[in-house]
Order: structure tokens, then C-alpha cells, then sequence
């Protein structure tokens, strides 16, 4: 039950991987469902001053409690922080 | 078949027009809000068959007029304590089919126990339903099915858990509602309701289909009032949750405790201020870091679950069936009861006419099957033994 007033959000820790372009994100369905995120949807992903926004891939391989991103964003994210996720809305 | 959803813009609102709008009979779908911008948006997104309207639901006579015409009005505003009854008194006085979310107690105890009202509906010839979402509402028909299954009827527990990721998120009537039920409630004893403690009372150790055995405590939910007006001879009926980090409980616990979620005016600088809405504004804005860090929302997954356990004796032996539900989240699972409840109202497959919670006036085994059909993965336990749900 909702107890945590706000918009919804969730922090996962971020995994570098080359397989992704920079402007997608990699997550487990299960934050798909939980965020409402459908196949158009972006997200905002926030870490510190940094801020992306980006489409997300749903795969059931990729372990809970992570966000996969191409590894040109190491230099903003270090590798195993968590990083702020949300659904993006235009303002 | 035309349906008006009150506070329809939330998360469960336009869940539910999602669902209506999947069904052939549903003309039209009208999400009314206080404020009209973001119910725009939703009319865009879903498409042609969901209109919007600006209504303040809690004004009489604007409602009186929202609903002319309309097949059924499904009531997603809250906190129900604030402005439930008002409207079940409108839409009975205008003899229009009726559905909500209902979770608060007090409001519920008012209702179930108005012969006035119940009288009201049965000569409009209508059908109103109180607390029919997730919990109450699917809660107390899978209790309903396995007290029917029984004899004799001894218990009912019903409880459910979540971790903190599963719980960001709310809007302001969900908060309010959850600190309602943190602060007061009661619970069903030797045939009795006996008032409560919130999270410090009837602390049980349960276990939990993804978070395993976890210690859950009574909170004010409403099953425990609704419950013993249609499971003949029930002796006990509890209502419980348990959260996950235990940080969390304790907090809520020590905030409890304190009385804070209570509505207890407080003295300031020659002004009044309630100590729940106070919670209220202040915790709106604290940083999400800082609930990372209170919370662990970087450690844990996002799960809700809920659990019915119904107890007794079927051909003189002790029995006991108990259900479980889990996924990220309570809201798909609060939107499909919601949505089929409407739909059997709107198709009048209801023949029961008065003022019910749903275990009052619909079928537990279609109704289940129903649920189920529509993509609610249920478990249930037959002595000690667990098995995917399949009515």
C-alpha cells in the first residue's frame, strides 16, 4: 500500500554493458510493471547532478535491483551506485 | 453501458477505465476529476470511448447531476472517510448503481449498519457495494468462497505485506488513508469488535508466498467489520499488515504510538495544526534519497501479497484453507475486482438490491473465476499443501 507520498520511483544499481545504445536502458520487467511503463514509455534515470532520459528495454534476464546502461555514461554513474528511475511525464 | 468513475484520474481510476474499455457492452467511460488537466491527458491516451468531466463528487447536487443517465458510478475518490458516505447518500438518492474502494473502517461501520440507507436502495431498486478493491474487496470473496467450503466457520485472518519499493508513489487520498488506518481500527473477537492498536496489537508470524514468514500486526482495515455481517457464526475476524523493511514498521509503529497519524489538533504560535495533516505536507516533500537511506529502497523488490486464511471444521475435522496473492504492486489486482464488480452491476447480473460489501450480494465462485480469468494469479493451501489456484 501506497505509503510513500509522490511520484513513483525506484533506485537500482547501475551495470555497465556495451550491448545497449546510450539512450536505452535496460531494467526487469517486474519495474516496468510497478513504474506502468508501457513499450513507448521513457524514463528519467537520476544520479547526483547527472540526469538521462531514456527508453527502457524490459528483460526477464536481467537480475532485480539493477538498471543496465551503456558504458559511456561510467564517467557520470559509477559502476554499483543506485540510480534514481521514474517515468518520465512532459512537464 | 455507460459508467462514471469518481477520482478517476489516479493510478487505480484509469486502471480500472482500462479494463472497462476492453469490454464490448461499455459505450462509454467518464473519468471525473476535481482538477480537469490530467483527466485530459487520460482521454487522449485511452481513446474515444472515455470522456472527462470536472466534478467536485463531494457537492450533492453537482453529482446528482453528474450521474443522470448513467449505468453505474464506481467511486475510486478517497480517503473514504472524508467523503464516502456523502456520496453513497447521492447516488442512492438518485438510484444509480453503485461501486468503491472503501477501506476505511469508520466509514464502512456507518454504512453497513444504516437500515435507513440499505432501505433507501432496495426502493430505488438498486444495488450499492462498499469496499470492493483488492482489500477489502477480493479479500473478503476469497473468504467468503472458503468459509462456504466449511461447516463451521471458527476464523477469518486476512493480512498483507509490502516492501517500501512497492509502496512509492501515493497521492495525497492513499496516504491519508493509510495513516487513518495506522492510527484506530478495530478488530472481530469472540464475536465482538474490540478497538485496536495499530502495528502493536495481535502480532502473528505468517507465511508469505516471495517474503516467506514475516510478523504482521493489526491495522484498521476494514474486513473485520464487513466480514461478520455475512459469515454466519464467525467467531474471529483479524485484518493485519506487515511491512518490509522492519524500519519501516517501527516507524510507523513509533508515529502510531505518538498519535501523530491521528487527527489531534496541536497548538502553534496561537494557531491550529492537525498532527496528520501536518505528516502529511511535511513527508510530501522529504528528498526520495532520504527513504533510500530510512528504507532501503535500493535492497529490496518491489512486492505486495496478500493472505486470507479461513479456519474450521468441515465433516468434524479441523480445516483450513488460505489464499495467497503477490506481484510488484496491489493496483492491478484493486482494478480488475473494481472493474468486473462495475461490469456485473452494469449488466444486472446483481439481483440482490440494497446496500452489501460485495461477500453480501455476489457469487464467491464466479465471481473468483472471473477474477482469476482476468489475469489474477491467486494460490490456495489446503491443509498445509499449495497448489496454483484454479476455480
Amino acid at each position: 500500500m501506497g505509503t510513500l507520498p509522490g511520484k513513483k520511483f525506484v533506485w537500482l544499481k547501475a551495470e555497465m554493458v556495451s550491448d545497449l545504445d546510450a539512450q536505452t536502458l535496460r531494467i526487469n520487467p517486474k519495474y516496468g510493471k510497478l513504474l506502468e511503463l508501457s513499450s513507448d514509455s521513457k524514463v528519467e534515470a537520476t544520479y547526483k547532478n547527472f540526469t538521462l532520459l531514456a527508453k527502457v528495454e524490459l528483460s526477464d534476464a536481467l537480475a532485480a535491483g539493477k538498471v543496465q546502461m551503456n558504458k559511456k555514461h561510467s564517467a557520470n554513474v559509477p559502476e554499483g551506485t543506485a540510480v534514481l528511475l521514474m517515468k518520465y511525464e512532459k512537464k | 453501458m455507460k459508467i462514471l468513475i469518481i477520482g478517476g484520474t489516479g493510478a487505480i481510476g484509469s486502471g480500472i477505465a482500462k479494463e472497462l474499455i476492453k469490454e464490448k457492452d461499455v459505450n462509454r467511460v467518464q473519468i471525473s476529476a476535481r482538477h480537469i488537466e490530467k483527466a485530459r491527458q487520460l482521454e487522449k491516451e485511452l481513446g474515444e470511448k472515455v470522456s472527462v468531466l470536472q466534478l467536485d463528487a463531494t457537492e450533492a447536487n453537482q453529482l446528482a447531476k453528474a450521474i443522470k443517465g448513467v449505468d453505474v458510478v464506481i467511486n475510486c475518490g478517497g480517503p473514504a472517510y472524508k467523503i464516502a458516505i456523502p456520496i453513497v447518500k447521492t447516488v442512492v438518492k438518485e438510484g444509480v448503481n453503485y461501486i468503491d474502494l472503501m477501506d476505511d473502517p469508520d466509514p464502512m461501520m456507518k454504512v453497513l449498519e444504516n437500515a435507513e440507507l440499505n432501505k433507501a436502495a432496495k426502493k430505488a431498486g438498486i444495488t450499492v457495494i462498499v469496499g470492493s478493491g483488492l482489500t477489502p474487496g477480493l479479500s473478503n470473496m476469497l473468504a467468503k468462497y472458503g468459509a462456504n467450503k466449511l461447516d463451521k466457520v471458527e476464523r477469518i485472518d486476512v493480512s498483507w505485506v509490502f516492501t517500501s519499493v512497492s509502496a512509492t508513489g501515493a497521492g495525497a487520498a492513499i496516504s491519508e488513508h493509510m495513516f487513518n488506518v495506522m492510527d484506530k481500527g478495530w478488530t472481530y473477537k469472540n464475536r465482538k469488535w474490540v478497538e485496536i492498536q495499530p502495528l502493536v496489537d495481535g502480532k502473528d508470524t505468517q507465511d508469505f508466498l516471495e517474503l516467506g514468514k514475516l510478523d504482521v500486526y493489526d491495522i484498521g482495515h476494514p474486513e473485520p467489520i464487513m466480514l461478520p455481517h455475512y459469515v454466519k457464526g464467525v467467531d474471529t475476524v483479524t485484518c493485519k499488515a506487515g511491512m518490509l523493511p522492519p524500519e519501516m514498521l517501527q516507524l510507523y509503529r513509533i508515529l502510531s504510538q505518538l498519535r501523530l497519524f491521528g487527527l489531534v489538533p496541536i497548538e502553534v504560535k496561537g494557531g491550529t495544526v492537525m498532527s496528520r495533516e501536518f505528516l502529511m505536507k511535511h513527508l510530501a516533500h522529504v528528498p526520495s534519497e532520504t527513504w533510500v537511506k530510512l528504507f532501503k529502497l535500493d535492497e529490496l523488490e518491489p512486492v505486495f501479497e496478500l493472505r486470507v486464511a479461513v479456519a474450521g471444521e468441515k465433516d468434524r475435522e479441523k480445516t483450513s484453507y488460505i489464499y495467497n496473492f503477490a506481484d510488484v504492486s496491489h493496483e492491478t489486482a484493486t482494478c480488475i475486482p473494481t472493474a468486473l464488480g462495475a461490469l456485473l452491476l452494469g449488466r444486472k447480473e446483481v439481483k440482490n438490491k440494497g446496500l452489501f460489501a460485495p461477500e453480501g450480494c455476489l457469487d464467491p465462485d464466479s465471481y473468483i473465476k472471473k477474477v482469476v480469468e482476468k489475469g489474477v494469479v491467486l494460490y490456495e493451501t489446503v491443509q498445509g499443501k499449495r497448489e496454483l489456484f484454479k476455480p
